[in-house]
């Protein structure tokens, strides 16, 4: 399994001289979709949290990086820029998980999912409101000399996809993440045993904020444009949870393989159908076919048990 | 021995030197005219652009292979066009994904504009990378163009500019006593980048017929309660209520203007006149009267005919999808600066457009550089203007400028 | 005097909007454990296909409420058979995880079904709305919007009715019992496909009709199913999962919170507000405004 691991890394590390910028953006992209997937499993796989916010850490990471990126006195610092932009984008990212995690916390299942929610609509009616400091529905630009070229931007992307699946790996494997499953498992029941349950709540959610908003500063050096919609719409928050979930919970790979499989399909539906009615009516009704027929995600479908290879994969 | 070796592999590198230096030249022959670009048929903007506007443009690529293509001197023949336009969803990320496989993999000559603002920033930074020619459409934020890119133009004039022709009417109007004297203005605008900057004009071109701006309402994308604000006006009693919002949401507005009382003297909503719908979502009651601004128009010069017969297979009529007339001069002026510039080459025909003027369905097209609009310095905007129009007995009417009228204004009270 | 009155009665209208988004909803979560994420589109396609009926072939309203139903009726037994069957045997979080999913695919592909359709075969603006019910209402010095009171009293009449359903009929309590504790369900030996049959065509029916009395008021667009499905789930949260008379007053609650704003703050803050008291009602009360914490 290992071997297939590395090897699997080794190849997305080559690629790049293989694939065409438009490719090499879809990869970049899909990266970014996986981080965000596999910190949001953290919370619902390990802690039993259904986070429906969690593009909330992109969109800060986003938006603070630019933000800052675009005052004169940040500019002139050279190499430094970049330090304090993505510094301060994963502070303020893991602040506000800090902060947030104290009244979210009392929450628990489809309340907790709804004020996650919440969350991201506030930021996102903050970032439409203050225009002066995130230039409201106009957007913000990055100044084109911070520009990160997506053949950067991938490495850097697969880099941080990789520490993000390898944390979940980590905590599938370590005394951390079992105090995160006690709790899924019964919250009372670990508090009793002396588990700190606020002190592992909000670990968790830390944890899961900083990659998202690396993502997120990630995706506004490529992109040059952010604004309202690109940086802190809903899918960033819903299509890591459908990721989630069509690739398996609770599981390491899960993430990889549902964002994959989501990934694949939203190509072939835009990039290659070319039938006059429209690509999203298809995905649509695959997306629900997928779903229909995989009942608790592909890690721990039957057909996966069936392929030796990725066998081991799925009860990692 | 070695030297048959020796030379026969230096004859096989020379000879493929030679196919390598001359391949170029040989794939330099161009079989067609490559455009290509994306288009929100599903999502939010799909609203406004949707499938009718791919299909219009399919059409027009149609239209002109069937009048034998495009001219290109270069090469001494007519080249047909290859249009390949891609559904977006609405998503900007998708959208640079396909613009930049455009670019890269089906390898275009040269860009269509995509719907709405947003996309445009996004979908120009692509075109600005590798140096490839883009004609937008409806995109008519300063934003957009006030980035100092070498390789857009757009057709449309920007939206801060709409104001100007509904206030100079206006003044016009109240100057020859066909509308009652009006002081006070009110100004709403919804908050997505379009409209703010129809509200821009709105608020800062009022003084053009003399009128003061009392109230300026922003309102959230899409809203649809009014009440608290139209309580305001009621109080304040502005003379006119600008409306700077979307159909849906001035739609809203309207109905609920209505039902709380709220009666101005003129109620100017830009978007109302844009759709020969928003009649019926709010009653002919409430529309008529309300003035507007207009893409469409009953034109009388450049390829009227060519025009009204793609619109008319596609199948729209009167003022539906008044922007088809953007699309169909950004098209056309790609076109016409190809066939000027003899050319495929794209530095070639962007210098082209740079100078281009022709007369088309408004009167003539050129695009402007080093222009101030809205306090932005902008590059290569363009003039078709939009024209102030009324809803006269459930139908939309065109009122300024006299060639293309097709009613005189009527007071509202 | 007149002013504060007329905005709290516009905020308690603008509250049976939001509950008419919400009480179907709520009915379907709490007694089928399905989150249906396309309940938004449902509603959307309600209000579309009313515009077409009562609009574009003129036929009277109330013939064309009639038809809606049979219409949606036949789109429930297709949503009940090919989505619900298939995840009906399934635990609890399976059913939820399914749904979720199966229905966000099943929207997706509605909306743009729609979008297109529409655009297609009806006309090139896919924005509908409809003008049939609008009058101003003048009380005292008070203006009050006509096609809101409707809406108010359509939906008050409605919640009604659906909580009586659930508190006193037999069908009703079936279907409590079969939230609560499935296997007993099974062991007293109803049928719950059957049950779930029923539960699902009142659901979408409800949420059609609903959509149209929404669009008397509120333009809607082919795309506004899931912006409406996130809001509609708010309001169901505020007013505790289950609990219909709740949304009534969740939906007062955010009404009145809204218009206030928009009155002193600006209507920019208008949504930041609500999403405000949404948090903080649910930080308070875990469980929403009544909710008894069915998960």
């Amino acid at each position: 399994m290992k071997a297939l691991v590395l090897g699997s890394v080794a190849l997305l590390g080559v690629l790049p001289f293989a694939l065409s910028s438009s490719w090499l953006l879809v990869m970049f992209l899909s990266f970014l979709w996986l981080i965000l997937t596999a910190n949001y499993d953290i919370l619902d796989g390990f802690l039993g949290y259904i986070n429906l916010g969690q593009g909330a850490f992109f969109g800060l990471g986003a938006y603070v990086a630019t933000v800052l990126l675009n005052v004169p006195q940040m500019q002139e610092l050279g190499v430094l820029t970049y330090v304090v932009a993505a510094g301060s984008a994963l502070g303020v990212a893991a602040l506000f998980a800090a902060v947030m995690a104290f009244p979210l916390f009392r929450l628990k299942g489809l309340y907790f999912a709804i004020a996650t929610l919440i969350l991201i609509f506030l930021l996102q009616v903050l970032a439409l409101n203050l225009a002066e400091l995130t230039g409201g529905s106009y957007g913000l630009y990055v100044p084109p000399r911070f520009f990160m070229s997506t053949f950067v931007g991938y490495y850097l992307a697969l880099t941080l996809a990789v520490a993000a699946v390898a944390v979940n790996w980590y905590l599938s494997r370590s005394t951390l993440g079992l105090a995160f499953r006690c709790i899924k498992g019964d919250d009372h029941a670990a508090g009793s045993i002396g588990l700190d349950l606020m002190r592992y709540k909000i670990l968790a959610l830390v944890i899961g904020s900083l990659p998202s908003a690396a993502a997120g500063v990630l995706f506004a050096l490529n992109s040059g444009f952010i604004d309202p919609n690109i940086a802190l719409g809903v899918e960033r928050s819903l299509l890591p949870a459908l990721m989630a979930l069509l690739g398996g919970t609770g599981t390491v790979f899960g993430p990889v393989f549902g964002t994959g499989l989501i990934r694949i399909m939203e190509t072939i539906f835009f990039h290659y159908l070319h039938l006059p009615v429209p690509s999203m009516l298809f995905f649509g009704l695959t997306l629900m076919l997928v779903a229909l027929l995989i009942p608790d995600g592909l890690m721990r479908s039957p057909w996966i048990k069936r392929l030796p290879a990725l066998r081991r994969l799925a009860s990692v | 021995m070695r030297f048959r070796v020796i030379s026969v592999s230096a004859a096989l590198v020379l000879g493929a030197v030679f196919v390598i230096a001359l391949a170029p030249s040989i794939r330099a022959q161009p079989k067609e005219i490559k455009i290509g670009g994306t288009m929100a048929v599903t999502g939010n903007f799909a609203v406004e652009w949707g499938p009718k506007a791919k299909q219009f443009m399919e059409a027009w690529a149609t239209m002109m292979n069937e009048r034998g293509g495009i001219f290109v001197k270069e090469v001494n023949a007519k080249l047909p066009i290859k249009l390949i336009v891609y559904d977006d969803g609405s998503s900007a990320d998708r959208a640079v994904e396909l613009y930049e496989r455009l670019a890269t993999t089906d390898k275009v000559d040269f860009f269509t504009g995509p719907a709405s603002s947003p996309i445009t920033i996004k979908a120009s930074t692509v075109a600005e990378k590798y140096g490839i020619p883009m004609v937008t459409a409806e995109a008519n934020s300063p934003a957009i163009f006030a980035r100092g890119f070498k390789w857009l133009v757009g057709a449309d004039r920007p939206a801060p500019q709409w104001a100007e022709d509904y206030y100079k009417m206006v003044k016009a109007l109240m100057d020859a006593g066909a509308m009652p004297p009006l002081k006070t203005v009110a100004v709403i605008q919804e908050n997505t980048p379009h409209t703010m900057d129809v509200g821009w004009g709105g608020i800062n071109r009022a003084t053009i017929a003399g009128l003061t701006v009392v109230a300026t309402e922003t309102v959230p994308p899409n809203s649809s309660d009014f009440s608290a604000i139209i309580g305001k006006l009621k109080a304040l009693n502005p003379d006119i209520i600008y409306v700077a919002a979307w159909a849906g949401t001035a739609a809203a507005f309207a109905k609920q203007a209505f039902e709380l009382g709220l009666k101005p003297k003129e109620l100017h909503i830009p978007h109302s006149t844009i759709t020969e719908k928003w009649g019926g979502m709010v009653g002919q009651n409430i529309a008529d009267g309300v003035t507007g601004t207009t893409h469409e128009a009953h034109f009388k010069k450049g390829d009227k005919d060519a025009y009204f017969a793609l619109r008319q297979k596609v199948g729209l009529s009167g003022f539906d999808a008044g922007w088809t007339s953007l699309r169909f001069i950004a098209l056309e002026a790609l076109g016409k600066a190809i066939e000027q510039a003899g050319s495929l080459d794209r530095t070639k025909v962007m210098a082209t457009l740079r100078t281009l003027k022709y007369e088309t369905l408004h009167g003539e097209l050129h695009f402007s550089f080093g222009v101030e609009v809205a306090g932005k310095k902008v590059d290569g905007v363009g003039n078709k203007f939009v024209f102030p129009a009324q809803w006269q007995n459930g139908k939309i009417e065109v009122l300024w400028p006299a060639d293309v009228a097709t009613a005189k204004y009527r007071p509202r009270m | 005097m007149a002013r504060g009155l007329e905005l709290v009665i516009s905020g308690l209208s603008l509250g049976g909007v939001y509950a008419l988004l919400a009480f179907a909803m709520s009915l379907t979560i709490s007694t089928t454990r399905v989150l249906n994420v396309a309940h938004g589109v449902f509603f959307v396609w309600g209000g579309a296909f009313f515009v077409i009926l009562s609009r574009h072939l003129g036929l009277h309203p109330v013939l064309s409420i009639a038809l809606l139903t049979l219409l949606f009726f036949f789109l429930a037994l297709l949503f009940e058979w090919g989505i619900v069957r298939t995840l009906l045997g399934r635990s609890v979080h399976l059913l939820l995880v399914g749904s979720i999913m199966a229905t966000f695919g099943l929207g997706l592909s509605m909306e743009s079904a729609l979008g297109y359709s529409w655009v297609t075969f009806v006309d090139p603006y896919p924005v509908f709305s409809s003008s049939l019910v609008m009058f101003p209402v003048h009380l005292g010095g008070v203006s009050l919007s006509g096609s809101r009171l409707v809406i108010l009293a359509f939906v008050v009449v409605t919640v009604t009715a659906f909580h009586l359903f659930l508190q006193r009929t037999f069908l009703g309590k079936g279907a409590r019992a079969m939230a609560q504790n499935f296997d007993g369900f099974l062991v007293i030996g109803l049928n719950p496909f059957r049950l779930s049959l029923i539960l699902f065509s009142l659901a979408i029916v409800a949420t059609a009709i609903s959509g149209a009395f929404y669009v008397l008021a509120v333009p809607l667009d082919p795309y506004q199913g899931l912006p409406l499905t996130l809001k509609s789930f708010t309001v169901v949260i505020l007013a505790g999962v289950g609990n219909l008379p709740g949304t009534l007053v969740a939906g007062a609650l955010l009404g009145l919170a809204e218009v206030i704003t928009s009155q002193f703050f600006g209507t920019v803050w208008a949504p930041a507000v609500s999403l405000a008291v949404l948090f903080l009602v649910l930080v308070f009360r875990p469980t929403g405004l009544f909710g008894k914490g069915l998960d």
